[in-house]
């Protein structure tokens, strides 16, 4: 669990640092204040070993096409877009004060001795790592003071390609999940993410909280449909199961993120807009569904929102089940700059009762 | 879920109350004087305002507030009234006058607090609203009623004003009703203490 996030560099958020986050963190703030632009950092700062790391945010924001040059694939990246001389850090803090940092920045020159290739290699070829005078992006990220890997990613005629140097082989980052705000997680992820918890028998508890907003609803089972597999839905009063996504978009967004979370045991869960397809008065049983799931597997939750309705649910919900285990944080945007304003349970609790605007 | 009105601050002026009758006391005052650079909050009680107002001025508004006037009851002790507000104006690092009825400025926010019913006084804003009426035959009814009472129990400072506002005519035994549909104002020399703290801040 991390308690403190700092990000430097990384698209609008120069130099911001939010503090007091808690197993459940719910972020608000004004259009472009910067709440996506977090979660994506913090993905970012997990996301090892993938070539394509610091480009997923575009397809994520819905640019379909670009130009896979470095300028045009890492530069939206960095702030201002300026590549030259700019460098990400992500620093986080777990409740022991242990920090861990991550840092990307682009180095011109190139590699008088390239990293080993032969340790791991994802895409590209080992012996074109990097044209002369094509820049590469150099990744580093330090438990403590203490390297755990250091990787570069290069594009070479549009590929990427990604040299990973480990220095600690042991090291493995807990898992992050990203639920998008206007995508969908795929139907054939969510039934693999159902299926592995169906052999591992431990679907019970996802039935149960699913139940929460359908009661309706008996059971789920994964079905192969072709050449994929599709969770199909036991509802009582209908005869035969029908796929989930029958049930409603509601249910559907629900359990995607309840499977991830279920899947990713320690683990972070990150969840833009969490309140799409919710109607506003379901959200204080989702949020304490959520909250079950994330405690029984040891996992962080941090969401974005706009919705008033969806904070007052956050703090009157939580307030019973979670004690002090939940927090919010506002993003101000402020002369170019972006501030964090931080929530404790029961200044979040008093605010909403208030009817005080937090966001 | 109960749904309440979402409060922001939308004047430079604020002032926060501890209930809807100061509130609405303070808007009447402001209306009559045509400021319309003023606004007040309630903070839902006089125990709340522990609670209530970090997150009242962790608001994004907040920062386009420039004068912040807290308004509270004496009670028994308006000293003690004046220590609890400068403590919390302490632990928010937020400018606090030297004394009730007073002003201090620091970075961009001017703070002013009062203590009512003012002059180091005890009690509370109904007795601005007693003292409005002093002499006149409807307090003089109500002070017959209250000696009648008494002999069975003193009637309080907040009972007296509810029996006066109905020997007036009020709508409502509310005095904040009372100032919201202009049935009574706070013109007179009773609510000089009052007036000059809400438009001088």
């Amino acid at each position: 669990m991390i308690t403190e996030l700092e990000i430097q560099g990384y698209k609008g958020l120069k130099n911001v640092t939010l503090k007091g986050l808690k197993r459940m963190t719910l972020l608000g703030g004004r259009n472009n204040s910067g709440k996506t632009s977090v979660l994506e950092a913090f993905f970012l700062s997990r996301d090892w070993g993938n070539a394509e790391m610091l480009t997923r945010h575009l397809r994520w924001r819905g640019v379909e096409v670009f130009q896979t040059n470095s300028e045009s694939a890492w530069a939206p990246a960095f702030t201002n877009f300026e590549l030259k001389g700019s460098k990400i850090q992500i620093r986080t803090r777990d409740p022991q004060g242990d920090r861990a940092t991550f840092t990307a920045q682009v180095i011109d020159a190139p590699t008088r001795n390239p990293p080993q290739p032969s340790v791991l290699q994802i895409g590209g070829t080992a012996q074109n790592i990097r044209a002369p005078g094509e820049p590469a992006l150099r990744l580093t990220f330090l438990l403590g003071s203490r390297p755990v890997y250091e990787a570069q990613i290069t594009i070479n005629q549009g590929v990427p390609s990604y040299l990973l140097v480990p220095s600690r082989l042991d090291a493995t980052a807990p898992p992050v999940s990203f639920v998008l705000a206007r995508q969908r997680t795929p139907a054939s992820e969510d039934a693999a993410n159902f299926g592995k918890l169906d052999t591992e028998k431990r679907t019970e508890e996802i039935v149960s909280l699913v139940k929460i907003i359908d009661p309706k609803l008996v059971g789920l089972s994964v079905v192969p449909v072709g050449p994929i597999s599709q969770i199909y839905a036991d509802v009582a009063d209908i005869p035969k199961k029908i796929p989930v996504n029958l049930l409603g978009d509601g249910i559907t967004r629900l359990l995607s993120m309840l499977l991830h979370i279920a899947n990713i045991p320690g683990g972070y869960l990150l969840v833009d807009e969490v309140e799409n397809a919710f109607h506003h008065a379901a959200m204080p049983q989702i949020w304490q569904a959520l909250y079950a799931i994330c405690k029984s597997q040891k996992c962080q939750l941090i969401a974005t929102t706009h919705s008033y309705e969806c904070v007052s649910a956050f703090a009157s919900s939580l307030k019973e089940v979670a004690g002090e285990e939940f927090s919010y944080i506002r993003l101000d945007r402020k002369d170019g700059n972006v501030e964090s304003i931080t929530y404790d349970s029961d200044e979040l609790q008093n605010a909403t009762e208030a009817g005080w605007e937090v966001r | 879920m109960a749904q309440v009105p979402i409060k922001e601050f939308t004047k430079p002026k604020v002032f926060l109350v501890e209930g809807k009758d100061e509130e609405a006391v303070i808007v009447a005052i402001a209306e009559r004087s045509g400021r319309n650079d003023i606004e007040a909050r309630d903070v839902g009680g006089k125990n709340q305002f522990k609670k209530k107002f970090p997150p009242a001025i962790k608001q994004a508004s907040f920062s386009s507030v420039n004068c912040l006037g807290i308004i509270q009851d004496a009670n028994g002790d308006p000293n003690a009234a004046f220590q609890r507000v400068s403590r919390m104006l302490a632990d928010h690092r937020l400018p606090c006058p030297a004394a009730p009825g007073g002003f201090a400025s620091g970075g961009n926010l001017r703070v002013g607090v009062l203590i009512l019913p003012g002059a180091g006084q005890q009690g509370y804003l109904e007795d601005l609203f007693l003292t409005a009426y002093s002499g006149s035959p409807e307090l003089s009814c109500v002070d017959a009623f209250a000696s009648c009472c008494g002999a069975i129990r003193p009637l309080t400072t907040k009972e007296r004003a509810h029996a006066l506002l109905v020997a007036i005519g009020a709508p409502e035994t509310r005095l904040g009703r009372a100032f919201e549909s202009k049935h009574i104002n706070a013109d007179g020399p009773a609510y000089t203490v009052l007036r000059d703290f809400v438009l001088n801040l």
